[in-house]
C-alpha cells in the first residue's frame, strides 16, 4: 500500500493572488467569501500592467458564481455596463452566407424520453421540414432582439433558456475588487521584481516587488496572463500547444459606440467567420466591444487589421490593439505550490466565451480541492484531473466550429476542414452523424442542446435516429410538433425587446468614460 | 423515407436476465414492428437481487405498480445493509442507501465529523447520523415523504424480492405484452462471417432462428459473445479471489428489518436477504482457503440438514466489451462479482436501459456500440475497485483470503481515491460511477479508514453551533422512530 500520512496537517495560512484582471479578483472574491478568517488573502497588482481583458461575453455558468457571492444581479449589470446574452450569433461557419445563433435553450421537449430532435429528423425526412430552430425560444428571441428575464424551468414552454451576460470585464474585475476588499483582501500595488524558490523543495518562497517589499506565501496564484510569472518564468512548467487543432494566433480589438441612444441591443454576441478567423462583437450597455482574431499563417497584422475596420460597425471609439496568444494549455495547471488562473493556465480564443469559465471553475475547483501545509500529490492531481477535462470539452468544442465546415474557399479554412481531430471529438461527431445522439458526461460544460445547436447550425444532419420514434404514429408526432412550435411563437409575442428590459433592470449610469 | 430497424431481436438464456432484458426491451418498442424473442430453457439458480433504490425507477418505467411487485414477489423493504464482523469479530457498521447528516453550504457532513473526531468530540458513530440507520436497527419502515423539511424526505428505500417469484412474474408480464418464449436449448451459434456479426442460432432439437440482433443473457457461459465472437474475459480474482458460492433458504424470523445483513466469515462472507416468508443465505468463499463443510460449520450448520442447498462455482471479472457486432451480453455473459452490496440484476436493468438509448438501426451503427462499451468499463471499474476497498480493512488473521486481498496491489484508480480520502476526506471524481460520493465516504468510514484531515472551509462557521445543529438532528432522528410502524405491521397492512 501507499505510505500513509498519519497526523493532521498544518493548514494553509496565506494566500498570495499575483495580477488582478478578472481572474486575479474572481479568485480573490471567492476565496475570501469562504476562507475563514485564519487564512489571509493578498493580492498584488501594478496599475501599470494592463489587463488583456477580452473575454466579455460569458456563458450561464456565471450566474452560479456571483449567486455563490451572493451579488444582487441589477447592481451587479449597472455597475459593469452588462447586457443580457442569449446566444452567440455564428456567421460564414458551416458556408459563406449561413448563420446560425448557438442560444442558451432548449429545443422542444422530449416525447416518452427520447430526444426532441429524433421526432424533429424523422419528420423532416417524411417531408415536414420546419428548421429545428423554430422550436427553441432563446433562438427566436435573439432574432428579434428580444429578453425576459426568467429562472430555467424545463417545464414550461417560456423558460426553457439559461441566459449570460455581456460586460466589461475591467469593471466587473473593479467591482469584485470592491466585494474582496470589504471582505478583507489586502491589495498591494506593485510589479513583481523576483520570485523566490525554497532550495530544499523548489516551491515558490516569496516574492519581491520592485518597492523592496517581500511578500510570504504558502500558496500562489498566479493571474499574470499569458506572461505567467509564477508558473512558467519561476516554475517552468510547460505550455502545450493546441494550435494545429485551433489555429488562430492574433485578435485585433477596440471599441465602437452605438449610432444613437436608442439602438437595438442584441442579445446576443455575433461572431462573423472571415478568411483566416472571425471578428466578434460584443454589445454593451454604453458601447460595443469588437476584435478580429486571426491566423498570421494565413493573413498579415496589417491586412487582418484594415479587415477589421472594413468590416466593424459603428465608430471606433479607440486605436485597435493587437493581442499575441498561442491557443493551449498549462501541462500542470497547478503545480508545487501554484495554482494559476486564468490566461497563465491556457487560452483558447474567445469563440465560445469560454475564459471566464475556466476562470470560474479553477477557482470552485481549488475551493473544492484546497490543499494544507502537506501539498501532497492527491488534492493537485484530482485538481488537474478535473481542470484538463474541462479545458479538453471546451477546446473540443471549439474545434467543432472549424472542423465541421463546408468551407475551402481559403487556405486557413481548408486546413480546418481537413485537420485530424480529437479521437473524442472524432467519435461524439459519428454518434451525431449516424444516429443524432448526443453524446455527454456529467463534468461537461455544454449540454446536449449546446452540441445541437453547433452540429445542425454547422450543417451535420443526421443519417439515423433513435427507433423508438416509431411508437409515436407521424400523425401524432407532427401535432405534437406544431404544439411546440406555436408554444415558441406564443412565447415570444409576449417577450419585450432586450433594451426594455435593459432600461427596467438595470439601467446603469454611463460608468466607463473612454 | 423511413430507416430500416431492427425487426428481430433473440435473447438467449432464461432467466431473471433474460427477462429483464425482454421487458425493458419489448415495454420501449411497444408500437412498434420490433419483435422480442427469449430462447432457452436451462433452469438456473436464481441469485438474490440485491436492488438499489434505482431499481423503483426501472419498476415504474416498466409500469409495474409497486404494490403489485411486492405482493407477488414476497418482497420487504430495504434502506441499507447492516455488515457485521467485517475487518473482524464485533466490527460492525450500517450502510444506509440515504445521506448522512447534512450539509453545510457546500461542505459535505464528513468534514464535521472529522473535526470533530480530531478534538474527541463526536459525539457516537458516523452511522448514528443516517436516519436510515435508526430505521433499520429499529425494525420501522413507511414510505418516504415529499416534505423536504422532514427526515422521512431522506429515506430512499428499495426491495429485496424473491427471485423465483420475481421471475414469473416478470415472464407473465412480458409475455402480455407480446415477447414470445420458445423453450428451446441454444446449441450452435451461426456467424455471419469469420469470426464477426451472429446470423442465427441453432437450437439442441435443431430449429434455426434468425435475428438482427442478440442478447446474450446465458451466463458465465457467454455462449454467444464468449464462445461465438470470441470475446476475452479479463479477471479480477486477483482482487476479488471468492469463487464459490452456496446458498441455502429458512424461514423468515421475526422481527422482519428492512436492511439486509452481510456477514464476515474466515474466507469468505455471509449474505442474508429476508423476503416476507423465506430468508435466502448466500455464502460467498474463496475454495483455496476453506471448504464448504468448515464455513458451514462456522455458521452452526451440518450441510445434510440443509434443504435445497445451491453450489455454484465464479470467477470474478468482465469481458472485455460487452457490445461487439450484433450482440450485446447482459449480467453474468457480461460481468462478475461477489455480490456485497449490490447484485448483477442491478446492473442489468441499468445496463438494458442504457442499451435502449443507443438501440440500433438495422444498420447497426459503430459509434453507438463505441460509446455503449467506454461507458460500461468505467462503471463496472468503477464498482470494482468499490467492491475490492470491502476487503482492504480486514485484519482477520483465520485464513490468509482477507490478508492476500490486503497484500495485493490495487488498482490505481482505488489506492488514488484512498490517499484523496486519507488526506483530505474527499472523494475523487471518476465518471459512470454506480456509487455516489457519499456511499463512498460512508463506506470508509465504515470500515474504519477516517480522513486526518477536514476541509478548511468548515472553520468559516461556528463550530459549537454546527455541534449543537447536530445534536439536534440525532435527537429529531432518535423522536421520529418510536412514531414509525413496524416494517412488519407496514407490509401486513400496505400489502394486505
Amino acid at each position: 500500500m501507499n505510505q500513509q500520512a498519519n497526523q493532521p496537517s498544518e493548514q494553509v495560512k496565506k494566500i498570495v493572488i499575483v495580477g488582478g484582471g478578472s481572474s486575479g479578483w474572481m479568485a480573490a472574491a471567492a476565496m475570501s467569501r469562504h476562507l475563514p478568517s485564519s487564512v489571509s488573502v493578498t493580492l498584488v497588482e501594478s496599475d501599470q500592467i494592463a489587463t488583456v481583458g477580452v473575454g466579455e461575453a460569458t456563458i450561464p455558468a456565471i450566474r452560479t458564481f456571483n449567486a455563490g457571492l451572493g451579488i444582487d444581479e441589477a447592481e451587479f449589470m449597472r455597475e459593469t455596463n452588462a447586457t443580457f446574452k442569449l446566444a452567440i450569433r455564428f456567421e460564414n461557419w458551416g458556408n459563406i452566407g449561413d448563420a446560425y445563433n448557438h442560444a442558451f435553450g432548449f429545443y422542444g421537449f422530449p416525447i416518452n424520453d427520447v430526444s426532441f430532435q429524433n421526432y424533429w429528423l424523422k419528420m423532416k425526412q417524411s417531408g415536414l421540414d420546419f428548421p429545428i430552430h423554430d422550436y427553441n425560444l432563446a433562438y427566436a428571441a435573439c432574432d428579434q432582439d428580444k429578453f425576459a428575464r426568467k429562472q430555467f424551468d424545463p417545464n414550461s414552454a417560456d423558460s426553457r433558456y439559461f441566459y449570460a451576460f455581456q460586460f466589461d470585464a475591467g469593471l466587473y474585475a473593479q467591482y469584485l475588487r470592491k466585494f474582496s476588499e470589504k471582505n478583507g483582501v489586502t491589495r498591494i500595488e506593485g510589479k513583481v521584481e523576483q520570485v523566490t524558490l525554497n532550495e530544499h523543495d523548489g516551491f515558490i518562497k516569496s516574492i519581491s516587488l520592485e518597492s523592496g517589499q517581500t511578500i510570504d506565501g504558502d500558496l500562489f496564484i498566479d493571474c499574470t496572463g499569458f506572461r505567467a510569472l509564477l508558473i512558467s518564468e519561476a516554475l517552468n512548467v510547460k505550455y502545450k500547444d493546441w494550435s494545429h487543432w485551433l489555429p488562430v494566433n492574433r485578435a485585433w480589438a477596440a471599441s465602437t459606440k452605438y449610432p444613437s441612444k436608442d439602438s437595438s441591443i442584441p442579445p446576443y454576441t455575433r461572431a462573423r467567420a472571415l478568411t483566416a478567423g472571425w471578428q466578434w462583437r460584443i454589445p454593451l450597455q454604453n458601447r460595443t466591444g469588437d476584435g478580429n482574431v486571426f491566423c498570421n499563417q494565413y493573413i498579415s497584422e496589417d491586412e487582418a487589421r484594415s479587415q477589421f475596420i472594413d468590416n466593424v460597425e459603428g465608430d471606433l471609439l479607440n486605436e485597435p490593439r493587437l493581442i499575441k496568444f498561442t491557443t493551449g494549455k498549462r501541462e500542470k495547471i497547478w503545480h508545487k505550490n501554484c495554482v494559476a488562473i486564468g490566461l497563465s493556465s491556457g487560452f483558447l480564443e474567445p469563440l465560445e466565451s469560454t475564459s471566464i469559465y475556466l476562470i470560474q471553475a479553477s477557482v470552485l475547483q481549488l475551493i473544492r480541492n484546497f490543499p494544507n501545509m502537506n501539498f501532497s500529490d492527491t488534492s493537485r492531481n484530482e485538481f488537474n484531473h478535473q481542470m484538463n477535462y474541462r479545458y479538453e470539452e471546451a477546446r473540443n468544442f471549439l474545434i467543432l466550429h472549424y472542423h465541421a465546415t463546408e468551407r475551402e474557399d481559403t487556405k486557413f479554412w481548408k486546413y480546418c476542414k481537413n485537420m485530424s481531430i480529437p479521437d473524442e471529438l472524432a467519435h461524439r461527431m459519428k454518434l451525431f452523424k449516424e444516429r443524432g445522439f448526443v453524446a455527454g458526461q456529467k463534468l461537461d460544460l455544454f449540454s446536449e442542446h449546446s452540441w445541437l445547436a453547433v452540429y445542425f447550425g454547422q450543417g451535420i444532419v443526421p443519417a439515423g435516429y433513435d427507433p423508438r420514434t416509431d411508437n409515436v404514429n407521424n400523425e401524432q408526432i407532427k401535432s405534437f410538433l406544431e404544439r411546440m412550435r406555436t408554444d415558441v411563437q406564443l412565447a415570444l409575442k409576449q417577450m419585450p425587446s432586450h433594451n426594455k428590459t435593459l432600461e427596467s433592470f438595470c439601467r446603469g449610469e454611463l460608468i466607463s468614460k473612454l | 423515407m423511413t430507416q430500416d430497424t431492427i425487426k428481430k431481436i433473440i435473447i438467449a438464456g432464461s432467466g431473471l436476465t433474460a427477462w429483464t432484458a425482454a421487458i425493458a426491451i419489448a415495454k420501449s418498442f411497444l408500437n412498434t414492428e420490433l419483435s422480442v424473442v427469449v430462447l432457452g430453457d436451462e433452469t438456473s439458480h436464481e441469485e438474490a437481487p440485491y436492488l438499489l433504490p434505482q431499481a423503483m425507477a426501472f419498476h415504474r418505467h416498466l409500469e409495474i405498480d409497486e404494490r403489485v411487485l411486492m405482493r407477488a414477489t414476497d418482497a420487504t423493504f430495504s434502506v441499507g445493509t447492516q455488515f457485521e464482523d467485517w475487518n473482524k469479530k464485533g466490527h460492525n457498521f450500517f450502510m444506509p442507501f440515504g445521506p448522512h447528516g447534512s450539509v453545510t453550504e457546500f461542505i459535505d457532513f464528513q468534514h464535521f465529523a472529522i473535526k470533530s473526531k480530531l478534538s474527541n468530540s463526536f459525539d457516537g458513530a458516523y452511522e448514528d447520523y443516517a436516519f436510515a440507520t435508526a430505521v433499520a436497527k429499529a425494525g420501522k419502515f413507511m414510505h418516504p415523504q415529499n416534505d423536504p423539511s422532514s427526515l422521512l424526505s431522506t429515506l430512499p428505500y428499495s426491495i429485496n424480492l424473491n427471485p423465483t417469484k420475481y421471475l414469473s412474474l416478470l415472464k407473465n408480464l412480458a409475455k402480455q405484452i407480446g415477447v414470445i418464449e420458445i423453450a428451446e436449448s441454444i446449441g450452435e451459434v451461426n456467424l455471419e462471417k469469420e469470426g464477426a456479426f451472429i446470423q442465427s442460432i441453432e437450437s439442441t432439437v435443431g430449429n434455426l432462428h434468425e435475428a438482427d440482433f442478440f442478447v446474450d443473457c446465458t451466463g458465465q457461459a457467454a455462449q454467444l459473445l464468449g464462445q461465438a465472437l470470441k470475446t476475452k474475459y479479463t479477471t479480477w480474482s486477483q482482487w476479488l479471489p471468492m469463487d464459490k458460492k452456496v446458498s441455502y433458504e429458512t424461514t423468515t424470523e421475526s422481527p422482519l428489518k428492512a436492511n439486509s445483513k452481510i456477514t464476515g466469515l474466515d474466507a469468505g462472507f455471509l449474505r442474508s436477504h429476508s423476503n416476507q416468508n423465506t430468508t435466502i443465505h448466500e455464502i460467498s468463499f474463496c475454495s483455496a482457503e476453506t471448504t464448504l463443510e468448515a464455513t458451514l460449520k462456522q455458521l452452526g450448520f451440518i450441510e445434510d440438514e440443509l434443504t435445497s442447498v445451491e453450489k455454484r462455482t465464479f470467477s470474478s471479472g468482465k469481458r472485455e466489451n460487452q457490445w461487439v457486432d450484433n450482440c450485446i451480453a447482459f449480467g453474468e455473459a457480461s460481468v462478475n462479482f461477489p455480490s456485497l452490496e449490490v447484485s448483477k440484476l442491478q446492473l442489468v436493468q441499468e445496463d438494458v436501459m442504457r442499451f435502449i438509448q443507443l438501440f440500433p438501426n438495422k444498420n447497426i451503427e459503430p459509434s453507438l456500440s463505441h460509446e455503449y462499451n467506454r461507458v460500461t468499463e468505467r462503471r463496472y471499474n468503477n464498482l470494482r475497485d468499490y467492491l475490492i476497498l470491502n476487503f482492504v480493512f480486514s485484519s482477520r488473521s483465520e485464513s490468509s483470503l482477507w490478508q492476500d486481498i490486503k497484500r495485493s496491489d490495487y488498482p490505481k484508480s482505488l489506492s488514488d481515491k484512498m490517499r484523496l480520502f486519507r488526506e483530505h476526506g474527499k472523494i475523487a471524481f471518476n465518471e459512470d460511477e454506480i456509487f455516489m460520493h457519499q456511499h463512498w465516504t460512508a463506506k470508509f468510514i465504515g470500515l474504519g479508514y477516517w480522513p486526518i484531515n477536514y476541509d478548511i472551509f468548515l472553520d468559516k462557521f461556528n463550530f459549537q453551533e454546527l455541534q449543537e445543529n447536530f445534536v439536534r438532528m440525532r435527537n429529531a432522528i432518535q423522536q421520529a422512530i418510536p412514531q414509525m410502524p413496524d416494517h412488519e405491521d407496514y407490509l401486513k397492512q400496505g400489502l394486505g
